[in-house]
């Protein structure tokens, strides 16, 4: 008979049904701990607090709080904690389901409104309510806090508001402008003017102040928080609630990146790192502890402080190389199936009770003791994460098998491109020599991860009793003395085993698959923010990815009449243009968690338009730094044409509308020979 | 003006054999009354067409009384065109001006298919739009009027002007974004002497010879999802959103192509799909204002896009039969009902559905009594069920291959057709949009160019073209293409930039 898993432990999985927060239900699990909120986010909501709970006259600015983000970023977390400490009456009925709007009649006089969802249609379906509503807090001077998906943005950005409408309206799209791209539209002829102030000008990070005034009054103060532009997985400043002027803009203060494979990183806690230690903390206490048992461990392991640190790193990597940005949200759901898989609520008991026949026959002397250790192995994090519910993935030498449900999506999609199996240890090369060397050494008896154990703290921690029994039974199986192991069954094993340990010391010293190229853009990213000049030998590589030069020509010349416009045509008869590569610039800045470059033609008349950009992700840096090192192009190449190909149409496109005589032209047709004007 | 007894006052299309023919029908038709081949005179020359793909080919087209516009070397335009890049490129050579204006004839050829007989201009310029025409190039006498056809899907969506002035008004208005001053001049000295003066005023935004258009349905229009809605809507923001002045003008001419045949296609897949339902209803007897939402609803989802699914369950090429098939017969059918003919008892005669086109709910008024008219008459359920069996027979042809082949990739010898909806895969015929067809489509979901969309707005703009797509697939194609951002969990608010 098997025990149980804490089946709460499901509640955030993938498919889990924990519900949203709204602000009057609080439905947080006592298991789940709280995480961080982004940067500035909780110090604009105690701004709030501190203005409602505090005596407001008439003529008292009001406060208005805008947590922008998109869904699963603790966005109605924040607000209903932010709603507790206010001192205040909810007017109207309360309801089990999660309500657009919350009115709060403070004690202190006025009201306090709470956009909960923003997402939620209003009742009477008008189709910007998002700007009615913030007009109606500017014209009712009321409070505000509002918690606003980038979407609604994007679509009531783009309302119509003419001047014929109220100025109140105006300036909401004004607002919403301002949030959505960090300029506000044009308020001209307007009662209210909204003025920017301090640091946070532009919204594009994370964090935006304005105020609002009135025929020179001022009225309101706008802190608006961008819930969504630091990584989880990155370290996040302490949130400093001591704030003195709630209705002054607040000291910016972003996320830190700590590059994967720096020293500190290894010291250093990220934003999730405390909440995945106590999920598993709280996950362990809750399980009856069995020997060998391979959830448990998982538990057991992300307890650590380095395993947990490693996981996320692992997750940062993934991240860095899909593009993407995990919330809350999808890091609750990673971390459950880290610790039990892709299960279900069903699945879960039975899943145990196989576990418990598997743990049986592992600890009896008879055949299936190895194949079981397998099967065990199988269920730890560092091989759930990348196999469990993937169809495709290897088989492994074993004949028991849990049968996980097909399991897909993107955030999985995602952790599997960070799989330490692709590309392991930084680039190098040298740490993945030094393990392969290592684990050569179990065909001679030897333990090699059991002795790494001992000697590397960060593995040691995450390495269980199971592993160390995985570990000796292979090596006893695997040893060539062992006259029942045939050749087959050796290398079998030998590959699982492989696969098996890469996984675990890449997962262990947090190192995802290509953590070098993780690295170096999360140093560009640094360098980005800080304002430092782009790295020559990486300018160089990213344009001649994106300007190739000829070989006997030191400029580069583009097709501009053809479908795409490509470099280095070889097409019989071609007409091109000329983008003097060598006047070309390319500056970068980190907008949230992602760098833009631009590349500027060095011929400028006419300021920044004639900039084109693109996001510096990790396929351009990977190829770019391929480049670098003169080992050619990467499989990256592929995956980054596409907008490569639109950043050359943009650049031509701004080249054919430079001055007369400021561009090179070049026709081609072979038999006909070559004319440069 | 005679009555009309169509569904949607959609001419019968013709396949269009090059994606050049759009723009340059939207020219000639902004020139109604002197165009060669829309006058309905037997003129010389019959048609324009821009090159013969070979010798053959070429004593074909003379001996068929067209005229190819590419200049040669002895023709006097080809002069003009030498002297013009000389001036404007200083070039004082005339073997390099030669070698130059040989380039850009070249290079103003549109890719053909591997068994085209002639060539088409690219539409770079009002003035290359009037190399060619649709006889020219279809080689047909009467071809189907490929302009008006668009400019009724464009009003079928309650589109703003016309959709050959929105095209005009791009090209008139637009900067040297996209195409060299020099290269704009030396195109201007091409055009064939029977069109100059066309093209000078057309330049100029002089001429604006649209005919009226007849159908507008309040019933449809604006409010309603409908291919018609996205395409009055996209060809409105590539004309008029600044998209001419961000890129290339060859690729802005390939984005109006693409709109443009996308438009043409999923504007006959609907029409069909609601001609074969309604046909149906006729015979049912639940709340015709449902029915008529569930028909115009239905037409969302008519093509799957999942490239998780097998292929034989994507394969769409049974779809579109099915609907050309049925669609046409059922259309005929209900043309024959509203006209009293056909073999139908003459007790049988229902509204033509123009006459409902003014009321917001006017198909399910028409289809209310509609039904009270046939009820009782033994003889349409007969031919109500032979039209939905009928297959692509007869003008069902060319319905079909309008369809497929406006959608399907029609790779040349110069590569992949980037602008395809529709790829072949064996037997199958799958979704599978070529690069540039998806960012087209996301990228006129934005205002303008360096806006952004939300996936939301692109899977709506799928649902009116007809694509019932996954969210997956649509997902880690705007990732490939570099157009997605966000994270993951943002569901339909995930951010798309427009391609330029």
């Amino acid at each position: 008979m098997g025990i149980g898993y804490p089946p709460w432990i499901l509640e955030r999985g993938f498919g889990g049904m924990g519900a949203a927060v709204s602000p009057i239900s609080k439905n947080t699990q006592e298991m789940w701990p709280d995480g961080p909120s982004a940067p500035c986010a909780l110090e604009a909501c105690m701004a709030l607090v501190k203005v409602c709970n505090a005596f407001c006259g008439p003529n008292d600015p009001r406060c208005l709080v805008m947590l922008v983000g998109g869904a699963g970023n603790g966005k109605s977390k924040l607000a209903a904690d932010t709603v507790a400490q206010i001192d205040g009456t909810l007017q109207g009925e309360r309801s089990k389901f999660a309500k657009r709007k919350y009115c709060f009649q403070l004690k202190t006089g006025g009201d306090l409104k709470v956009i909960n969802d923003a997402t939620i249609p209003a009742e009477d379906r008008c189709t910007a309510p998002l700007l009615r509503d913030l007009a109606e807090a500017i014209s009712r001077q009321d409070h505000l806090l509002a918690c606003v998906n980038r979407g609604v943005l994007i679509s009531e950005a783009s309302t119509e508001v003419t001047d014929k409408d109220m100025d109140e309206l105006l300036l909401a799209k004004c607002l919403a402008n301002w949030l959505l791209t960090g300029e506000p539209t044009e308020l001209s002829g307007n009662e209210f003017q909204l003025e920017l102030a301090g640091d946070a000008r532009k919204g594009s990070g994370n964090y935006g102040f304005a105020k609002v005034r009135k025929a020179g009054s001022h009225i309101a103060s706008i802190h608006a928080v961008y819930m969504d532009q630091a990584s989880l997985l990155e370290a996040w400043p302490e949130g400093d609630e001591r704030m003195n002027e709630p209705l002054e803009p607040l000291e910016v203060r972003g996320s830190r990146l700590i590059p994967l494979l720096s020293s500190e990183r290894a010291t250093t806690s990220c934003a999730f790192e405390e909440c995945l230690r106590k999920v598993a903390h709280a996950f362990a206490a809750d399980a009856e502890v069995r020997a060998l048992d391979p959830v448990l461990s998982n538990a057991f392991s992300l307890q650590a402080e380095f395993p947990a640190r490693g996981w996320c790193s692992m997750m940062r990597g993934a991240e860095v190389i899909s593009g993407s940005q995990f919330t809350y949200r999808e890091l609750w759901a990673l971390a459950t199936h880290s610790l039990v898989g892709p299960s279900t609520p069903g699945v879960l008991d039975g899943m145990s009770a196989e576990i418990d026949t598997w743990i049986g026959a592992a600890d009896s002397d008879g055949d299936g003791s190895l194949e079981a250790l397998v099967a065990l192995g199988n269920m730890r994090t560092h091989m759930l994460l990348f196999d469990a519910g993937n169809p495709g993935v290897a088989s492994s030498p074993t004949r028991f098998r849990h049968s996980w449900p097909s399991t897909s999506n993107e955030a999985l999609r995602s952790v599997s491109l960070a799989d330490p199996l692709r590309q392991f240890g930084p680039s190098d090369g040298k740490k993945y020599l030094e393990l392969a060397d290592r684990l050569s050494r179990i065909e001679d008896k030897e333990l090699p991860i059991t002795s790494l154990a001992l000697e590397e703290v960060a593995v040691g921690q995450y390495f269980t009793e199971l592993d160390g029994r995985i570990e000796a039974k292979i090596a006893e199986a695997v040893n060539p003395e062992n006259d029942r192991s045939s050749l087959k069954v050796r290398n079998s094993l030998l590959d699982w085993y492989g696969r098996y340990m890469y996984r675990l010391v890449a997962f262990a010293r947090g190192w995802p698959a290509h953590c070098s190229v993780v690295h170096a853009w999360q140093d560009a990213w640094i360098d980005a923010r800080v304002g430092r000049p782009f790295r020559r030998e990486l300018e160089d590589a990213i344009l001649d990815i994106v300007a190739p030069v000829e070989r006997t020509n030191s400029e580069a010349y583009f097709t501009f009449l053809k479908p795409r416009v490509a470099g280095n045509s070889t097409d019989q008869s071609v007409a091109e243009i000329e983008i003097p590569r060598n006047r070309m610039r390319v500056s970068a800045e980190a907008f949230g968690d992602r760098i833009e470059i631009m590349i500027d033609p060095g011929d400028i008349r006419d300021g920044k338009n004639r900039q084109a950009s693109t996001p510096l992700d990790f396929h351009l840096l990977r190829e770019a730094q391929s480049r670098v090192r003169g080992q050619g192009f990467t499989d990256s190449l592929e995956l980054i044409e596409p907008r490569i190909e639109r950043l050359r149409a943009s650049l031509v496109a701004k080249g054919l509308a430079a001055q007369e005589g400021q561009h090179r032209f070049r026709f081609s047709k072979v038999g006909m020979g070559s004319v440069t004007r | 003006m005679p009555r009309d007894f169509t569904l949607l006052g959609l001419n019968r299309p013709e396949y269009i054999p090059s994606r050049e023919l759009f723009m340059s029908e939207l020219a000639w038709s902004l020139t109604d009354s002197t165009s060669p081949s829309s006058s309905g005179k037997q003129t010389t020359p019959r048609g324009l067409a821009y090159a013969a793909t070979s010798q053959a080919a070429l004593r074909e087209s003379v001996a068929a009384g067209l005229e190819l516009t590419r200049p040669t070397r002895s023709d006097a335009r080809f002069s003009a065109m030498k002297e013009t890049l000389d001036r404007e490129l200083r070039i004082r050579d005339d073997n390099a001006a030669e070698l130059i204006a040989t380039v850009l004839l070249d290079e103003l050829a549109a890719p053909a298919s591997r068994g085209a007989k002639r060539t088409s201009a690219t539409p770079l310029t009002i003035e290359t739009a009037l190399l060619q025409d649709r006889r020219g190039v279809t080689g047909k006498k009467n071809p189907a009027n490929i302009a008006r056809i668009l400019e009724q899907l464009y009003a079928l969506g309650g589109g703003e002007g016309t959709v050959a002035t929105g095209w005009q008004a791009a090209l008139v208005n637009a900067g040297t974004s996209g195409l060299p001053r020099w290269g704009a001049l030396a195109f201007e000295t091409i055009v064939p002497s029977s069109s100059i003066d066309l093209a000078k005023k057309l330049a100029s935004g002089t001429l604006d010879a649209n005919g009226p258009v007849e159908r507008r349905p309040a019933w449809l229009g604006t409010s309603r999802p409908s291919p018609y809605r996205w395409f009055a809507r996209s060809w409105y923001r590539l004309c008029h959103g600044g998209w001419i002045e961000a890129m290339p003008r060859r690729r802005w001419t390939d984005w109006a192509s693409c709109v443009a045949r996308t438009a043409i296609a999923t504007g006959f897949l609907f029409e069909m799909h609601v001609a074969r339902r309604l046909a149906a209803a006729l015979l049912a007897s639940d709340d015709s204002a449902k029915a008529v939402e569930d028909i115009l609803g239905d037409g969302l989802a008519l093509l799957p896009w999942n490239d998780q699914l097998p292929l034989s369950t994507s394969d769409v090429g049974p779809v579109i039969n099915r609907l050309a098939g049925a669609g046409t017969a059922c259309l005929d059918l209900i043309e024959q009902l509203t006209k009293a003919e056909g073999g139908m008892s003459e007790a049988i005669k229902i509204d033509p559905i123009e006459e409902h086109d003014r009321a917001r709910n006017g198909l399910a008024g028409w289809l209310a009594n509609a039904r009270s008219q046939v009820a009782g008459e033994t003889d349409i359920a007969e031919a109500v069920t032979e039209a939905l069996s009928s297959g692509v027979v007869g003008g069902a042809r060319n319905t079909r291959e309008t369809i497929r082949y406006s959608l399907l990739d029609r790779g040349t010898d110069g590569g992949t057709d980037l602008y395809a909806l529709l790829r072949r895969s064996g037997k199958f015929t799958r979704v599978e949009p070529g690069q540039e067809w998806l960012v087209t489509v996301a990228s006129l979901c934005a205002d303008g160019p360096g806006g952004l969309a939300r996936l939301g707005d692109l899977r709506n703009s799928l649902a009116e073209l007809g694509i019932q797509a996954s969210t997956p697939t649509i997902i880690s194609l705007l990732e490939k293409y570099g157009m997605a951002r966000s994270s993951h969990d943002a569901d339909d608010a995930l951010e798309i930039q427009a391609g330029f």
